[in-house]
Parts: structure tokens; C-alpha cells; sequence
């Protein structure tokens, strides 16, 4: 299938009507747009979107809802109630048969304000299409349903005509926009069909889903209930498989659900890694910024159990104050000079006694009036307690004791207070550096709820993958035992004439499901071998990189390895460049076509189950594709897209164009380039 | 529809009939699964039943 032509009429950049011809010539099948940046390239490009979609792309300076369809200089120069219309017509060659597809819009000023430019669609928008009939173009079919020479048209013949050859969930691949293929976030799921679509297994898939995969309503289930029987047995086997076949539906409802809600739950888990990571200083800082402050207030403690250890010591201080009198005391004692001349261990009740008993130790009588006798009495008033001197030797030797004991205090008071000190330092520099990350770091952000969030829901996946098991488990336990209770049915059915009908087209169903499975595995398993196989050979051809491959995984997206890095091997390289990933995007597409190619020479090879249009064979319409690129990949990526896409149409700059090497490919008069006068809004295509 | 043989033939041009429908249906999502379904079994059932009649007059 080839796009012939493509005429605009006011749309947008191009006022009044601009028609580009495409080459549809087998060999040299490239088209060419060159282009200045924002001289209107990617316009054209929309303009195949709306054309056959209704709908746009999103650009990097435009969102779908600012679009303005019709022409600026058209805008300015309507009246009030002068109505100016917007058409885009594309021609298609499809199997030797040309249809022209027209969408029209009819727009009205809004307002009477001149200086108002805003305008309104008039009515709905109009998609019509026309067949070539020996030359000459047929009737106009309207898409809202047509009556044509007793032909009757169905609402929506002309959009399911355009996606019978375009299909729009395929159109990401053919209007193909390498720069912004993986701002499309596609689902591996879509990524998938989309490749079996292209590859023509969707249609076997779907077949076999259709004749029995779908529980309870499918071909099978539904020529079973024309079995008719009479016996109570018969009847209790039909009531039991039915009541399995709800079963089975309802736990394959369960497990639709429950596989959906794992892209969910897997797209929570990876949007809070990614916050996680993103903002993993953040939270460093935070928890840094936590753990000073517990220890700050850890030290403060620690200090002022100092504090309070210091108070103590000197609440015991009255020894210290006490020391602190001996040199006075000394000096009071040695004043009085009484040391040495009481008796050592005399005292007076030692004379007393003596007196008592008129004998001293040494047998002298202490007769009254005798020498002996008036000496110990005088010396009575020498020794204690009338006489203080041992008493003063024992205070003094006690204050000297106290004076050691102050010393230790007073150690262990400037121990404390050396410990105080140090404290007060680590609390000092722990302030500064939670003043300092106060000042830098990020305090609003609060990443406990997310890391919270990505838990949880690590655990609700956990959860779901064990559920999907049970509901596998049990969805096969009760398909068994659906075929069991139907080989017991088929015994007891009546075999007339009837069943017997009902029974052959059964065989005809598990025969046909049968083969579909068997084209549809062989076609899957080789699939991802082949798209490999291509996809490694045209890596190399694009990237010409010794040292690293590319391989597509279970994900159905293109990953990059090196061989070896360091000591280890088939090591993935995740930080592409902007040119690498357009790259990539572009060994993926072409390997697609290329295996495409493959896949439809095979299906041409086989007589009885071969079906080539089962293969779509899709035009390719590139917008500004190698802008990006190396010129050396650029040269190697251009040269392989001619060989494998059914046409190619490429809109590009100037410099791109010389790098590309494509002329060999270009038909002379199929190189346009879109021109602008230098003061008009509007672009022009023009021959180049 | 004497012998319990499939007719390989009416088999291989359903099997592709039904390949070609699913395959424009995969293109235009025109119709759901409960009308696939029903056209396809009564294309089989009314293929099926023609081979009962061809075989009917051939005897």
C-alpha cells in the first residue's frame, strides 16, 4: 500500500492549495521535503494525522487544544460572516485500486472584533471518499452512510476503509517520529500486539480466542448448546458444565483484572523508585539532618549530667572550704606551742586515779604534803582534757587529711569540667553542621509517605502474583474438568441426526483452532528470534560498534549490552544518548519491516495456509529523523529504510539531506522543499 | 460425512475465510467479541451444513 498524493487546502501554515506527489516507484520509492526548521515540516507531517485520524500529535511547541486548523492570513482576511474551510485529501494506492480520502471542516469568525482572530468550526467535519474507476473518479461516499447506485453504505464506511489500510494503533510505527518514540510510554502489551499485528499473528490470536479461548461465549460453547439430549444424566452434565463454564469466566474475569491491576500497582512501584532515587540526596539529608539532631540533644544530656555531677562535687565541699583554713589553724596551733609537753597517753584521769590510790606506777607514795604529791598535782592541768595540746595534733593531722581529700576534689572537678568542655564543642560543631544543612537542604520535601507508598505497594504486587497463580491453578483445574464432564456428555448424548451436525462442525472448530495454534506458535516462538536476528545484524550495519549489541527482550523494547566491561559481560547500558535512543528507534522499525518482508515471502511460499496480506506492508512517513543523528548513522540508517518500507516520505533539513546519501533513491521530481517568503506566516511547497 | 474424515479442503478454506475476517476485524475493531463469535459459528455451522446437503445429493 503507497500514499500517492497528499493535497492541503488552508490548513494550517499552508494557505490555499499545496499538493505534494509521492514516488510509488518500486526501486526508487523515497520522497523528499527539505525545510528550515519551523518553515511548516512538521505541519505536513499533522496534516497525514488529521487526514485520516481526525487527530494530531503533540509537539514540543504545540499542544493538541491550541491547534488553530485554518490559515492565519485566511483568518485575516474573513469577514464577519464569510465561512473559509480547512481540507486535507490523500490518495492511496491499494492493490491496484486508487481511493481519495477528503476531511473538510468549514470555520466562521467568532466575533466582529477585526482584531479578534479566534474562529469557530461551522457544522461537523466532512470525511468523504471516491474510487478511480477506469480513470475516472466514482461517486462521493460520505462516512455518515451512503445510498450509491443501489449500493448501500453503512455510518463509518470511509474511517474503516482508512483504518482497513492504516490501522491508527499501528500509526506510531509508519508516521514515525524517532525523536518522540519514547515520550509514547507504550505498554509492553501494546508494543506486543502492535508487532503481532504488523507480523500477522493478532489475526490467529484472536481466531483462536473466537473458537475457544473466551470463556463460555465462543464458537465451541456456543455449538455445544445445540446438542440436544433427553436423560436426567445428560441434563445434570449440561448443568455442570455450564455452572464451570460461569466459573471459569468468572475467574478469568478475576485474573483480567488482577493482570490489569499489576501494570498499576508495577507503575506505582516504579514512579516512587524513581522519586526515591531522584531524590535520594534529599533524603540522605533529611536523615543526616535527623541523626544531628538526636545527638545534639544525646551531648546535651551527657552535659548536663556534667554540669550536675560538678554541682554535686562542690555541694560536698565543706572539707575543701574547711582545707582551706589549715595555714591559719597551723599557725594559731604553733603559736600556742603546747607540743610535746603533755604525757603521751596521760590523762587526767590518769593522775586522778593515781592520786586516788596514793602510789604511782613506780611505787613512790603520794603521801599529802609530799613532793611526789604537789609535782602530780601540778602537772594535772598539763594533760587533757584539761590540756588541749594532743586534741590540736589531731586537728591539725585531720585538716592535713582533708587537705589531700580537696585536692582529689578539686581533680575530679576539673575532670567533669575538661568533660563539660569537650561536650560543649561536639554540641557546638553538631549545631553548625545542622545550621549549615538547614540552610541547604530540602526540609519540605517529605519522602516517608512515598517510600511508604513503594512498600506498599511491593506488597500489594506480591499479592496479586499470588492470587493470578491461584486463579491459574484453579482456572485449569475446572477446564479439565469442563473436558471431562463433556467426554461423559458426548456418551450419553442422542446421536441423531442433529448432533450429528453439531458434532462435525465441533471437529471443524478444534481442527481449524488446532492449526491456528500451530501457525501462531511457530510464527511467536520464531518472532523474537528472528527480530534478534535482524536486530543485531542492522545494530551493527547503523551503529558499526564492535564493542557493544542490541537485543530485544521480554519487554519488546530494544536493549543495548556491552560484551564486557570490566570483568563483567552482557553488561546493559542504560544512559543513551538522544542520538543513540533515535537510533535504536530506528534499528527497531526497520528490523520490524525488515522481518515483515521476510515473514510475507514466506506466507507467498505457502499454497494452502498462506495469506501475504496477513503481513502489513505500510508506507513510512519520517519528520525530521535524522536531525540528532551522526552523519555516519545517518547515512547507514537512511540507506536501509527504502530497501524494507513498501515507500518512504521523509521531511528534513537541508544538511541532513547531503548526509543522508538518499538521492540514489530519489526520483528528481520527487524532491519538494517547503518555502516562506520572509515576511508571510504562511509556507508553500514547491519543487526542488 | 460417511466417514468420520474431515474434508481438508472446506477446512482450509474456512480456516482462512475466518483468518482473512479476523485480521480486517484486528484493523478496525468494527465488531466485538460476542458478534465475531456468532458470525463465525454460524459461518461453520451453514458451511457445515451445506457439505451435509452436497453429500445428501451425491447419494
Amino acid at each position: 500500500m503507497k500514499i500517492k498524493s497528499i493535497k492541503l487546502h488552508n490548513f494550517m501554515r499552508y494557505k490555499d492549495d499545496n499538493e505534494l506527489k509521492f514516488s510509488t516507484d518500486p526501486e526508487k520509492n523515497v520522497t523528499i521535503i527539505l525545510g528550515d526548521n519551523t518553515f511548516g515540516k512538521t505541519t505536513l507531517a499533522q496534516a497525514f494525522r488529521w487526514g485520516l485520524y481526525e487527530t494530531f500529535n503533540d509537539t514540543s511547541y504545540t499542544k493538541k487544544k491550541d491547534i488553530v486548523l485554518l490559515n492565519n492570513e485566511v483568518i485575516a482576511s474573513m469577514g464577519q460572516t464569510s465561512m473559509q474551510s480547512v481540507s486535507v485529501e490523500i490518495i492511496v494506492e491499494n492493490d491496484q485500486e486508487e481511493i481519495k480520502f477528503v476531511r473538510k471542516a468549514n470555520f466562521k469568525r467568532k466575533t466582529g472584533d477585526p482584531d479578534d482572530m479566534t474562529i469557530k468550526q461551522i457544522g461537523p467535519t466532512i470525511l468523504t471518499m471516491q474510487l478511480l474507476e477506469s480513470g475516472v473518479w466514482g461517486n462521493v461516499i460520505s462516512n455518515e452512510g451512503d445510498n450509491v447506485e443501489a449500493r448501500k453504505y453503512k455510518a463509518g464506511c470511509v474511517q474503516e476503509a482508512i483504518e482497513n489500510m492504516f490501522p491508527q494503533n499501528l500509526s506510531n510505527y509508519f508516521f514515525f517520529d524517532g525523536e518522540r518514540w519514547n515520550d509514547l510510554k507504550s505498554k509492553t502489551e501494546d508494543i506486543k500486539d502492535s508487532v503481532d499485528t504488523i507480523l500477522g499473528v493478532s489475526g490467529l490470536i484472536e481466531m483462536k480466542k473466537h473458537l475457544k479461548d473466551i470463556p463460555r461465549s465462543n464458537v465451541t460453547t456456543l455449538l455445544r448448546g445445540k446438542l440436544q439430549g433427553t436423560s436426567g444424566e445428560y441434563e445434570r452434565l449440561r448443568r455442570e458444565i455450564s455452572s464451570l463454564e460461569q466459573q471459569i469466566e468468572d475467574n478469568q474475569d478475576e485474573l483480567d483484572k488482577k493482570r490489569q491491576s499489576i501494570d498499576t500497582v508495577q507503575r506505582t512501584i516504579d514512579s516512587t523508585e524513581k522519586t526515591l532515587n531522584d531524590n535520594r540526596k534529599i533524603e540522605e539529608d533529611q536523615k543526616e539532618y535527623k541523626r544531628l539532631d538526636a545527638d545534639i540533644i544525646q551531648y546535651e544530656k551527657i552535659q548536663a549530667e556534667y554540669y550536675a555531677d560538678i554541682v554535686k562535687k562542690l555541694s560536698e565541699s565543706a572539707r575543701f572550704l574547711a582545707a582551706s583554713l589549715l595555714p591559719e589553724l597551723s599557725d594559731m596551733l604553733s603559736k600556742v606551742n603546747l607540743e610535746g609537753k603533755d604525757i603521751p597517753g596521760v590523762t587526767v584521769d590518769t593522775i586522778d586515779y593515781l592520786i586516788e590510790h596514793d602510789e604511782c606506777l613506780c611505787g613512790t607514795k603520794f603521801t599529802e604534803n609530799s613532793e611526789a604529791h604537789d609535782f602530780i598535782i601540778s602537772i594535772r592541768d598539763l594533760v587533757p582534757p584539761e590540756m588541749l595540746g594532743g586534741a590540736a595534733g589531731k586537728l591539725q593531722s585531720m585538716l592535713e587529711t582533708w587537705e589531700q581529700d580537696s585536692l582529689e576534689l578539686k581533680d575530679e572537678i576539673i575532670k567533669k569540667a575538661n568533660d563539660y568542655e569537650v561536650s560543649t564543642s561536639i554540641i557546638d560543631e553538631k549545631v553548625r553542621d545542622k545550621n549549615e544543612l538547614e540552610r541547604t537542604m530540602d526540609r519540605k520535601t517529605n519522602l516517608g509517605p512515598v517510600r511508604l507508598q513503594n512498600k506498599q505497594a511491593k506488597e500489594h504486587l506480591r499479592t496479586i502474583q499470588l492470587a493470578i497463580s491461584r486463579l491459574e491453578i484453579q482456572i485449569e483445574q475446572d477446564k479439565n474438568n469442563k473436558e471431562q464432564k463433556e467426554i461423559q456428555l458426548d456418551n450419553v448424548a442422542k446421536y441423531d441426526e442433529d448432533n450429528a451436525l453439531v458434532y462435525r462442525a465441533l471437529a471443524y472448530v478444534e481442527a481449524m483452532y488446532d492449526k491456528a495454534s500451530v501457525i501462531a506458535n511457530n510464527r511467536k516462538q520464531t518472532t523474537l528470534t528472528d527480530l534478534n536476528r535482524i536486530i543485531g545484524e542492522n545494530f551493527q550495519r547503523m551503529f558499526n560498534d564492535k564493542e557493544k549489541y542490541a537485543e530485544i527482550g521480554d519487554d519488546y523494547k530494544i536493549h543495548v549490552y556491552y560484551h564486557q566491561v570490566g570483568s563483567k559481560t552482557n553488561y546493559e547500558e542504560e544512559n543513551l544518548s538522544n542520538g543513540e535512543t533515535i537510533a535504536i528507534n530506528f534499528v527497531f522499525i526497520v528490523s520490524i519491516l525488515e522481518l515483515a518482508k521476510e515473514y510475507r515471502e514466506l506466507e507467498k511460499e505457502n499454497d494452502e495456509y498462506g495469506m501475504e496480506n496477513a503481513i502489513l506492508g505500510l508506507p513510512l512517513v519520517l519528520d525530521g529523523p535524522f536531525s540528532a543523528l551522526s552523519n555516519e548513522n545517518t547515512v547507514l540508517i537512511a540507506n536501509r529504510l527504502p530497501q524494507f518500507a513498501e515507500q518512504v516520505i521523509i521531511f528534513m533539513l537541508d544538511k541532513d539531506w547531503e548526509a543522508s546519501e538518499l538521492e540514489k533513491y530519489t526520483l528528481p521530481e520527487y524532491c519538494y522543499r517547503v518555502a516562506k517568503e520572509p515576511n508571510s506566516n504562511s509556507s508553500t511547497i514547491e519543487k526542488n | 460425512m460417511a466417514n468420520n474424515e474431515l474434508d481438508q479442503k472446506l477446512m482450509r478454506d474456512m480456516f482462512n475465510e475466518i483468518r482473512s475476517f479476523e485480521i480486517k476485524n484486528v484493523k478496525t475493531q468494527k465488531f466485538d467479541n460476542k458478534k465475531m463469535v456468532n458470525s463465525i459459528m454460524k459461518y461453520i455451522f451453514d458451511k457445515v451444513g451445506e457439505e451435509k446437503t452436497n453429500e445428501n445429493q451425491e447419494y
